[in-house]
C-alpha cells in the first residue's frame, strides 16, 4: 500500500471520529457540513417523524438533532474504526439518558447504552453515502415502551392493540402545545440554528 | 495472510454459512473459541464460539429457509475484516414465539470481524430486530407504539413467573 493511500485512509477515518467526538459529543452541528456531502445518501432506521428524513444532508441534520433532543445528555464512544479505499467502518456504544421525547413518547429519566455501527463510502474526504445499524427494540425495551418479557416471547396481540390504542387517543387529546414530542422540539431547534 | 485470504474468509462465511448454511465451512473458518456479538434473538443464552456460530446459522436457516446473504461490500484494515451485506429470506419458520407469516424481508447487516491464524475470533453483528419483525407483520411502526400500561405489564410477568414456576416444580416432582 503507498503512503497516499494510507493517508487517504486516515483522512476518511478522522472525518468519522470528528463526527461522532466533534460534532455529536460537543454538539457543534455547524461541524457536520465539513464531514458530509450535500448529496449524502443516508440508509438509517432513525426516523425523527413518522415521514421520515429528508433527503441529503439535510436528513442528517434532521437525524442527529433528533437524537440530541430525545436524549439530551447522549455521546458516543468510538470502540473501533477501520478504512480500506473509500470505505470507513466504525463501531461505536452510544449512551445517554431518556430526558427528551422520543417517538412522541414522554421522557422517562432510564439511562440506556446500546452498540450501533456505522459503514460509509467518503468521497473526497466527506461521507457520501451512510449505512446505520443499531437494533431498535433494544432501545424501547430500555425505556419501557416495549415490555422487557418480549424476551419471553411474543407481545400477545390484544396488549399490542392497547399500546397502540393508548397512543393514538394520547395523540389525539394531546396535539398542540402540550404535546412536544421530539420532531417538533427537533424543528424549533433546527429554526434557531438556521 | 494476504489481504485477499481474509476478504475471502469472511465473503464464504457470510454467504456460502451464515447464508446457504454450510456447515463445513463453519468448522473450517470460525475459532473454536470465537467472541461473538450479534443482535439477533436466538435464544435466552447469547450464542459463543463456532459452535455459537453454528447456532446461529441453524437458527436463521429455520427461520427463513431460503435465505439469501449478498455480500456487498467487505474491507480488510490489519486483522480486522468489515462487511455490509443484504438479507433476504421469506419467513416459513418461527421467530421465537412469533408463527410464520409467509413475509418476504430484506435488510441490510453489518459486521466486523477478526481473524487470526485463517479463522475468525470475533465477530460483531449489528441489524434491527425491529425491522425485521416489522417486516414480518408482527410490530407496529415505532410512532404508533405508546407505553404499555403498568398494571398490564405486571399482570403479564406474573403469569409468567407463575407458570415457569409451576413448569419447574412439574419437571421437578418424579
Amino acid at each position: 500500500m503507498d503512503a497516499a493511500e494510507r493517508a487517504t485512509e486516515e483522512r476518511n477515518k478522522t472525518a468519522l471520529r470528528r463526527l461522532f467526538e466533534d460534532a455529536f459529543n460537543t454538539r457543534r452541528f455547524d461541524l457536520v457540513d465539513e464531514l458530509i456531502t450535500s448529496d449524502l445518501k443516508l440508509h438509517t432506521h432513525i426516523r425523527p417523524g413518522p415521514e421520515g428524513l429528508s433527503p441529503g444532508s439535510k436528513g442528517f441534520h434532521e437525524m442527529i438533532r433528533w437524537i440530541a433532543v430525545g436524549w439530551p445528555k447522549s455521546r458516543v464512544t468510538v470502540q473501533e474504526l477501520m478504512a480500506e479505499g473509500d470505505l470507513v467502518a466504525a463501531r461505536f456504544i452510544f449512551s445517554g439518558t431518556h430526558d427528551g421525547w422520543l417517538h412522541g413518547n414522554p421522557p422517562t429519566g432510564r439511562d440506556a447504552a446500546w452498540n450501533e455501527m456505522f459503514f460509509a463510502r467518503m468521497r473526497d474526504g466527506k461521507v457520501a453515502e451512510l449505512w446505520h445499524e443499531l437494533n431498535i427494540i433494544g432501545i424501547l425495551q430500555q425505556i419501557g415502551v416495549l415490555p422487557p418479557l418480549w424476551e419471553m416471547g411474543r407481545i400477545p396481540p390484544p396488549l399490542l392493540r392497547v399500546m397502540i390504542v393508548r397512543k393514538r387517543i394520547k395523540r389525539r387529546f394531546l396535539r398542540g402545545d402540550r404535546a412536544v414530542d421530539a420532531w417538533r422540539t427537533a424543528a424549533i431547534s433546527r429554526e434557531a440554528a438556521d | 495472510m494476504a489481504v485477499d485470504t481474509r476478504r475471502e474468509i469472511v465473503r464464504r462465511l457470510l454467504e456460502e454459512a451464515y447464508g446457504q448454511g454450510n456447515l463445513a465451512l463453519v468448522d473450517e473458518l470460525v475459532a473454536d473459541d470465537a467472541r461473538l456479538h450479534t443482535e439477533l434473538p436466538t435464544g435466552p443464552e447469547a450464542p459463543s464460539g463456532r459452535e455459537g456460530f453454528k447456532e446461529i446459522v441453524r437458527w436463521v436457516r429455520s427461520v427463513w429457509p431460503d435465505a439469501q446473504v449478498k455480500a456487498e461490500d467487505v474491507f480488510v484494515d490489519g486483522d480486522r475484516v468489515a462487511a455490509r451485506v443484504t438479507f433476504e429470506g421469506t419467513n416459513l419458520g418461527p421467530l421465537h414465539k412469533y408463527p410464520p407469516s409467509g413475509r418476504r424481508g430484506r435488510w441490510t447487516e453489518l459486521f466486523i470481524f477478526g481473524i487470526s491464524n485463517g479463522q475468525v475470533d470475533e465477530m460483531w453483528h449489528e441489524l434491527n430486530v425491529l425491522g425485521t419483525l416489522q417486516q414480518m407483520g408482527e410490530m407496529p411502526d415505532e410512532w404508533e407504539m405508546g407505553r404499555p400500561p403498568k398494571a398490564i405489564v405486571a399482570t403479564m410477568k406474573f403469569v409468567g413467573r407463575t407458570k415457569r414456576r409451576l413448569r419447574e416444580r412439574r419437571s421437578a416432582a418424579p
